[in-house]
């Protein structure tokens, strides 16, 4: 299957196919957090993955790399880059490649920096084990990075301990290092939910000039479509673990044809709609899913339900560059 | 801005002593007939007592009693045993060393061995050993410690002979006292058989006081292990692709050995009650024989001698482990 | 095997309209937790045989009776015999009923302790953390001062304030020690409540300051005092026989509790070690039976269930 993005039909860098990830606690039965997902990212490319709160988009990238636990996780299907399946490699392999080729920005800047240790030696420690330097180089490349983050006196906030540091400063250390190696694919997972607004266009677009000056390959998780708009080149819906509408963003946004999609664009308020009127909302929540073995997951939710689609499961058909898993989708020419 | 912390610190265990010499104070004066027939004991006669309260101050308003009684504890005049007629203090100095000894001793076991445990039994969380240890710290909070005390005792010393019954030398032995520490006086004169013999009488009296802190180390060490290893920042720490032991040192221990160590502080405490028995069993000749003999013989001057020393003591470790926080932890530090 | 959505949906609704709360949820989780119900049953036998014991016990726990006393010489005590199962105890007594009737006692030492405890505790913690202010640091440093002296010697120390030891004396010597803990988590409680939002709407909405307190601060403190209370119920029982074995205890060598026999039969170790690992056992069952409970208690009633 081929991913559609604005360059030519290069090798991609990343490739996900039929990924599926199950949790089984003591004594439930096993849920299924991501059931069947794949989706390519191009070298340089930025993807969208939006969906809500349990729809599987964080369990997808912790799969990807490799940092979901052991006991009680099965996961199938292939995540290959570089031509190497990473979810066949050793736990070695895998380590030698995490920070080094692919990494990952966390969502709380506050809990995901060591308390007790310099921020400063969070970003040498990665540079050290990659790339071998002694603490002088190290110490060098660590100051150049947070300068590149848009920290201020980056020479003193080496030794500043996270709690020393704003929200937003915090984030942008994060992202210092994950970058810190230059790795080809650098995976976002609601970088900015915890920030304030302001911050949060900061942040969004010091990703977007990063990406753009390495050439890595971002993809962005996020449910806040505001920020895949001014992002994401190519964007996966997610629902109940399966991308249920793939598109180029402005078509997307233009002609959301998937009726989650739909519902999810109508239910922005606009400063321009009347007054008066109800918002426009997605009935029902998570929790009524069907699965999506027996039938499509949103058809208990979808105001164009038809009774096939609580029987029938709808296939992901590829048409024109887009991605659709529906039975009923919203006609192409329709608002 | 360390020393300013420090100072905070003492400043703030100065109410604590006091009230803690008023609540000694006013629970000498609560003892059954009176402090001076305390004092005096078998000896107390209604003359005597009436003279005793003459020359110690009794009559005089209570705030002037609590003074002298101060005054008496600053220069270390506790007065003299009721059983022996030796001054108190004295009869502490030669006592103490033996407890020491046998606490740090102790002390060594719970900490070295309890750590290491509870580390291992969080990573392998689940299987067999952490159960096994798991159960085993429940157990061992459980267990009468004169009980335990005894039954190491006949079986390892009585039945088996492997190590002494009692005492903390061999009357065979010919050792040089020094420093009061038998171990350490063996080594200071070159007596090597003497330290050896002291730490064989050391052994089955530190396994049976090391026995509750060390569940109460190896419970918390875990718990703490646990609670660490699912945090955020132990996940960023992995998608670097640190080495496991990186992680493992920089960042999960030294975030959970923060609460291990103020735990330690609290064992302490625990140590010095068990001491008292443990003394008991093994015929120690420490504090703990020392407050046992006073407790049976009603020796009140010893008595209240060894309770404030005891509680004393237990005041500045924790002061000492607070501060030791302060070093280990940033948070704490720079706040 | 997946349920469909409308049944899920259903029982949803079942849920909300059965009042599910979070004790139930609680309760729950305790009962698939192998822990607990281990705790449980140990409890469970050991409150059974406490409340039947007389009619458990073949006899009773102070005659002497002659035909163990005619076999008692120095260094040999009498086991296991007809009519006697556990044998004879130093004093000619039989050892079994003693065992079985030492349960009570121990039971009710356990139980007081901790019950005055809890209540003083209880009085003095919630009285600190709804008043605040000076109230509560002078609450708070006697508090302190009292958790500074490690809890053996604490109880040594109000115990050696009777002129004679009695059963009593070590009872209230040791819920002494338990006071200062159950204040604490009281006022503990009480002060993080204090600015939550069901407290302020409470109080915006005029209920008066005590029942505000008493009706919705006290009730959610509820959960970590019960689990303090299952621990504090075990370390009663073996500070006691701490207490017992240092002399401080009940001199009544009739009574039957098993810390005091613990302690009794130190002295015939080498002779019948069987006086003092029967009690011995019997704590460290009970002990173990109220950590258990105690401890899983507080794994259930956390809400955040993290597992």
């Amino acid at each position: 299957m081929t991913a559609a993005h604005s360059s030519d039909a290069a090798e991609p860098l990343l490739s996900v196919r039929d990924l599926r990830v199950t949790f089984q606690r003591r004594g439930e039965p096993e849920t299924v957090a991501v059931d069947g997902v794949s989706f390519d990212v191009a070298p340089g490319q930025v993807v969208g993955l939006v969906g809500e709160s349990g729809c599987g988009k964080s369990v997808t990238s912790m799969a990807i790399m490799r940092l979901l636990p052991n006991r009680g996780v099965r996961v199938s299907g292939s995540v290959v880059m570089d031509g190497t399946d990473l979810l066949k490699l050793s736990e070695p392999q895998m380590r030698e490649r995490r920070g080094r080729d692919l990494s990952m920005v966390f969502q709380d800047p506050l809990t995901s920096l060591n308390p007790v240790i310099p921020v400063g030696l969070q970003i040498t420690e990665v540079l050290r084990r990659h790339r071998g330097m002694n603490k002088e180089v190290a110490r060098k490349s660590a100051v150049e990075l947070l300068d590149r983050v848009g920290i201020p006196d980056p020479r003193r906030r080496l030794d500043s301990y996270p709690h020393q540091l704003s929200g937003g400063m915090r984030q942008r250390a994060l992202i210092a290092i994950a970058l810190a190696c230059s790795p080809r694919l650098l995976i976002a997972d609601e970088p900015t939910t915890a920030l304030d607004v302001t911050i949060q266009a900061q942040i969004l677009e010091l990703l977007r000039e990063l990406v753009r000056e390495t050439g890595a390959a971002l993809v962005m998780i996020t449910h806040d479509l505001g920020v895949v708009a001014g992002l994401c080149e190519t964007v996966n819906v997610l629902y109940g673990g399966r991308i249920v509408e793939r598109a180029q963003r402005h078509r997307l946004f233009s002609t959301p044809r998937h009726p989650y999609t739909h519902g999810l664009l109508r239910s922005i308020p606009r400063l321009d709609s009347p007054q008066g009127e109800e918002l426009p909302a997605i009935r029902g929540s998570v929790v009524d899913n069907v699965p999506w073995e027996h039938a499509c997951a949103f058809a208990p939710r979808c105001p164009r339900s038809l009774e096939r689609c609580l029987e029938v499961t709808p296939l992901g058909e590829t048409s024109g560059g887009r991605l659709l898993r529906c039975h009923n989708p919203v006609p192409a020419s329709a608002e | 801005m360390m020393l300013r912390f420090i100072v905070r610190r003492l400043l703030q265990v100065i109410p604590t002593l006091l009230l803690l010499s008023i609540v000694v104070f006013a629970w000498l004066r609560s003892l059954p007939g009176g402090p001076a027939s305390a004092l005096l004991g078998d000896r107390a006669t209604p003359e005597r007592i009436a003279e005793l309260n003459r020359v110690m101050g009794l009559d005089q308003p209570i705030w002037v009693q609590y003074g002298r009684f101060l005054g008496r504890v600053a220069t270390g005049d506790f007065g003299t045993s009721s059983i022996t007629g030796q001054p108190v203090l004295d009869e502490i100095g030669r006592a103490l060393p033996a407890t020491i000894e046998l606490s740090v001793a102790a002390l060594v076991i719970a900490v070295g061995l309890g750590i290491p445990l509870g580390y291992v039994a969080a990573r392998y969380r689940g299987r067999p050993l952490d159960v096994a240890t798991v159960i085993g710290t429940l157990v061992g909070v459980a267990v009468p410690v004169f009980f335990l005390g005894y039954v190491l005792k006949d079986v390892f010393a009585v039945d088996l002979g492997w190590f002494p019954p009692s005492g903390r030398q061999s009357v065979a032995v010919d050792a040089t006292n020094i420093t009061g520490f038998a171990v350490l006086d063996g080594f200071l004169t070159r007596e090597f058989d003497a330290s050896l013999d002291a730490l064989r009488h050391l052994v089955l009296p530190a396994i049976t006081l090391a026995t509750i802190p060390l569940a109460v180390i190896v419970r918390i060490t875990r718990a703490s292990v646990l609670d660490v290893l699912g945090s955020d920042f132990v996940r960023t720490a992995n998608s670097k692709g640190l080495a496991p032991g990186t992680v493992r040192g920089r960042h999960v221990l030294r975030n959970a050995l923060l609460p291990v160590s103020t735990t330690i502080g609290l064992q302490v405490g625990l140590l010095l009650a068990g001491a008292v028995l443990t003394e008991r069993v093994f015929v120690w000749g420490g504090i703990g024989t020392l407050l046992a003999d006073a407790i049976t013989l009603r020796d009140y001057p010893r008595l209240q001698a060894v309770l404030l020393l005891g509680a004393l003591i237990y005041v500045l470790v924790n002061l000492l482990v607070d501060l030791s926080y302060a070093i280990i932890d940033p948070r704490v530090r720079l706040s | 095997m997946t349920t469909t959505w409308l049944e899920r949906r259903r029982s949803r609704i079942d849920d909300i309209a059965g009042g599910r709360s979070l004790s139930a949820e609680a309760f729950r989780r305790l009962r698939r937790e192998p822990a607990a119900i281990v705790g449980a049953i140990i409890i469970g036998i050991f409150v059974v045989v406490a409340v039947f014991a007389p009619l458990l016990a073949p006899h009773d726990a102070t005659t002497a009776f002659p035909e163990l006393q005619e076999n008692l010489r120095p260094g040999s005590i009498p086991g296991p015999q007809e009519g006697f199962p556990l044998g004879s105890d130093q004093l000619g007594r039989d050892f079994f009923s003693r065992m079985i009737l030492a349960s009570q006692q121990t039971l009710l030492v356990g139980v007081f302790a901790t019950l005055i405890g809890l209540v003083f505790g209880i009085v003095i913690g919630t009285v600190a953390g709804a008043l605040g202010g000076w109230v509560d640091t002078l609450l708070m440093r006697v508090t302190d001062v009292l958790l500074a002296i490690p809890s053996l010697l604490l109880a040594i120390s109000v115990a050696a304030l009777a002129a004679s030891p009695s059963q009593t004396t070590v009872i209230i010597a040791v819920s002494v020690v338990s006071v200062p803990i159950f204040a604490r988590l009281l006022r503990g409680s009480m002060l993080a409540q204090r600015h939550s939002d069901h407290v302020v709407a409470a109080t915006a909405l005029g209920v008066k300051r005590p029942a505000v307190v008493l009706r919705h601060m006290l009730p959610n403190a509820i959960g970590p005092v019960i689990v303090q209370a299952t621990l504090t119920l075990a370390t009663s029982i073996l500070d006691a026989a701490a207490l017992s074995f240092l002399g401080l205890g009940d001199a009544d060598p009739g009574r039957a509790e098993w810390g005091l026999m613990l302690a009794q039969a130190q002295t015939y170790l080498d002779v019948r070690p069987a006086l003092a690992f029967y009690p011995a056992l019997a704590i460290i069952l009970v002990a173990l039976g109220f950590t258990l409970l105690g401890e899983s208690l507080r794994e259930a009633i956390d809400p955040k269930g993290r597992r």
